[in-house]
């Protein structure tokens, strides 16, 4: 009786001594550690490369190599499964905060476009970029997702548009924006005439010549989170910036779009006490 | 001064629940619960009654809850905390907290920030398993944690001041906006031919059954043409049962169901089963669908998905 009560006294002694405040983080068994976050190491342009379908390792966006089975299809995978911070996530209870703007300095470029069996993407030429916190995110593609990976509210979107920049370390950053049904989108028209009407299928002349910010919205609220590639290998550490007010699109573009890729969202994947904050005005 | 306490108790407690413990610790914790005896600081009823044994409760199912990382439970204990003691620095403290773990560091901030530049020097310890999660006195306390909470904001590019209500309100107003600019069904591309499997829609105007009770209900809509998915939740013999079914499944999946419109189609499955009106939702998308029913599944309701398409 005595042995335990001396380790007890110990135990609280020791511990008084540290008199540390943590955040614990919470291991799959639901019991607390004295951890900090989990710090994800900086991926490199490779990993970038591998966050296409197809590769190496075959996956899809349904069936039993669908998102819920990434995280067994290969030992770079994953992330996907035991992951705490990945993408997409339902924008829901954001904490509203004034946020450092977007720099955001596109250029016309010519764009290669490609497309693979559940993917529709543009290569962007370079020099077009984003700062962020002072430093220098390089825009190096653009892809389109139909429905939506991110929701709103639990609601989904016809449509999202991710753009991926890199800076010099590797770090990724993406643009995304939500598009709801309207008009004809005159900006996106010469991208979605060319895509292919079914998935996989090939886009005859995929060079063109425009603008990433003609497909942004017109003001600059974005909610902002710490999150991961959407496709394997699900690397974290990547910023997202989603955007607060859709594009709109018609509904035969995006008709042309889902045509194209044949549902290609990943479900939204849990917060884990992640933060997501919105840029509020004034 | 005692609210320490009861959270060292809480904390010890909450080990017993489950976070692993010697009977050593058992003893120990045992024997702190039996010295509380206030209530905490800034309460309305200071006599120690029922109310002392309800914030015993809240403050252990805060601790269990935070221990495990469960962030709703311990955000709706320190609630119910705060709401009885909202004068308390100690209740604002586990709220904080409760708030951060629950991935509202905005809202953390904003609690612990007055907390830190006040001087409340009663004591404020929170331990799981052998790890204390804070020890010191509550401001000290406050201002370790409104350190850490805005060292993580600001790499997500906070800027300070934090915004006044009015702006905050207005920003939150906007999700709900941009959330009703989505669709509730989206139009899917056009599906390979050999995919293609045309169920009878009912049209939106037309009565499923001539006989039957008027609904007042929406009236049924008919899956778009171009829709892709209809996720099949019950087959009814008569639009009334099938009326009915509706109403018990929006209010059993309220939160599931809330933005979706119900839709039916006719199938005769041949003798001697016969014809059967399918109530179930169209949605854009197998991901749509799959995620939906499988949500469903989960609540231990019925669902099938089926795949439809342009006709």
């Amino acid at each position: 009786m005595i042995v335990p009560r001396l380790l007890t006294a110990f135990a609280i002694l020791a511990a008084l001594l540290t008199l540390a405040t943590t955040r614990p983080s919470f291991s799959a068994s639901g019991a607390a550690k004295n951890t900090a976050l989990p710090k994800p190491a900086v991926q490199s342009a490779l990993e970038i490369e591998k966050a296409r379908p197809g590769g190496n390792t075959h996956w899809e966006y349904d069936g039993a190599r669908g998102p819920d089975s990434w995280g067994g299809l290969s030992s770079t995978f994953k992330l996907c499964e035991t992951g705490k911070r990945q993408s997409p996530i339902d924008l829901e209870k954001p904490g509203p905060a004034r946020l450092e703007p977007l720099g955001i300095h596109y250029k016309l470029s010519v764009v290669e476009l490609a497309s693979g069996p559940q993917s529709v993407e543009g290569d962007y030429g370079k020099g077009s970029y984003v700062e962020i916190g002072g430093e220098r995110y390089e825009l190096t593609r653009f892809e389109f997702h139909a429905p939506s990976e991110h929701t709103v509210v639990g609601r989904q979107f016809p449509l999202e548009i991710q753009f991926y920049h890199q800076n010099a370390a590797g770090r990724v950053a993406v643009i995304s924006v939500l598009a709801t049904l309207g008009r004809d989108n005159l900006a996106a028209r010469e991208i979605f005439e060319r895509l292919p009407a079914r998935a996989g299928g090939v886009i005859s002349d995929p060079k063109i010549l425009m603008n990433a910010r003609d497909l942004l919205p017109d003001t600059g609220r974005f909610f902002r989170y710490a999150g991961s590639l959407t496709a394997p290998p699900c690397t974290e550490n990547v910023d997202w910036f989603v955007m607060a007010e859709p594009v709109r699109l018609s509904e035969e573009q995006v008709s042309r779009v889902r045509g194209a890729v044949a549902g290609n969202a990943r479900p939204v994947q849990p917060r884990n006490g992640r933060y997501l904050l919105l840029g509020v005005d004034g | 001064m005692r609210l320490g306490r009861i959270i060292t108790v809480v904390s010890a407690a909450a080990l017993l629940g489950g976070c692993g413990i010697t009977s050593a610790v058992q003893s120990v914790a045992t024997s702190v619960i039996d010295t509380v005896t206030a209530p905490l600081e800034g309460m309305a009823n200071p006599s120690p009654t029922a109310t002392e044994d309800t914030d015993r409760l809240d403050m252990i199912a805060f601790a269990s809850a935070y221990c495990r990382g469960e962030a709703q439970a311990a955000l709706a204990a320190t609630r119910e905390i705060v709401q009885k003691h909202p004068n308390s620095p100690k209740a604002k403290l586990i709220h904080a907290m409760a708030l951060d773990l629950g991935g509202h560091g905005i809202d953390a901030y904003r609690t612990l920030e007055p907390l830190a530049t006040a001087s409340h020097g009663m004591p404020a310890v929170l331990k799981c398993g052998d790890t204390f999660i804070y020890s010191g006195s509550v401001t000290e306390v406050a201002q370790r944690r409104l350190f850490e909470v805005g060292t993580e904001l600001k790499k997500l590019g906070m800027v300070l001041p934090l915004p006044d209500q009015q702006h905050a309100g207005a920003a939150l107003k906007s999700v709900f906006m941009l959330a009703s600019t989505a669709p509730t069904r989206i139009a899917d591309a056009p599906l390979p031919p050999q995919e293609v499997k045309t169920a009878e829609i009912v049209p939106p105007t037309q009565p499923v059954e001539t006989n039957a009770t008027p609904s007042p209900m929406r009236k049924p809509v008919a899956i778009p043409v171009a829709a892709s998915h209809f996720v099949h939740l019950g087959s009814y013999r008569s639009k009334k049962m099938l009326d009915k079914g509706w109403k018990s499944l929006k209010k059993r999946y309220g939160r599931l169901l809330a933005s979706e419109q119900m839709t039916v189609t006719k199938i005769d499955l041949g003798k001697p089963k016969g014809k059967y009106l399918r109530l179930g939702v169209s949605v854009a998308g197998s991901a749509t669908a799959n995620r939906l029913c499988g949500k469903l599944k989960s609540s231990g309701q019925y669902c099938a998905v089926m795949r439809t398409g342009k006709s």
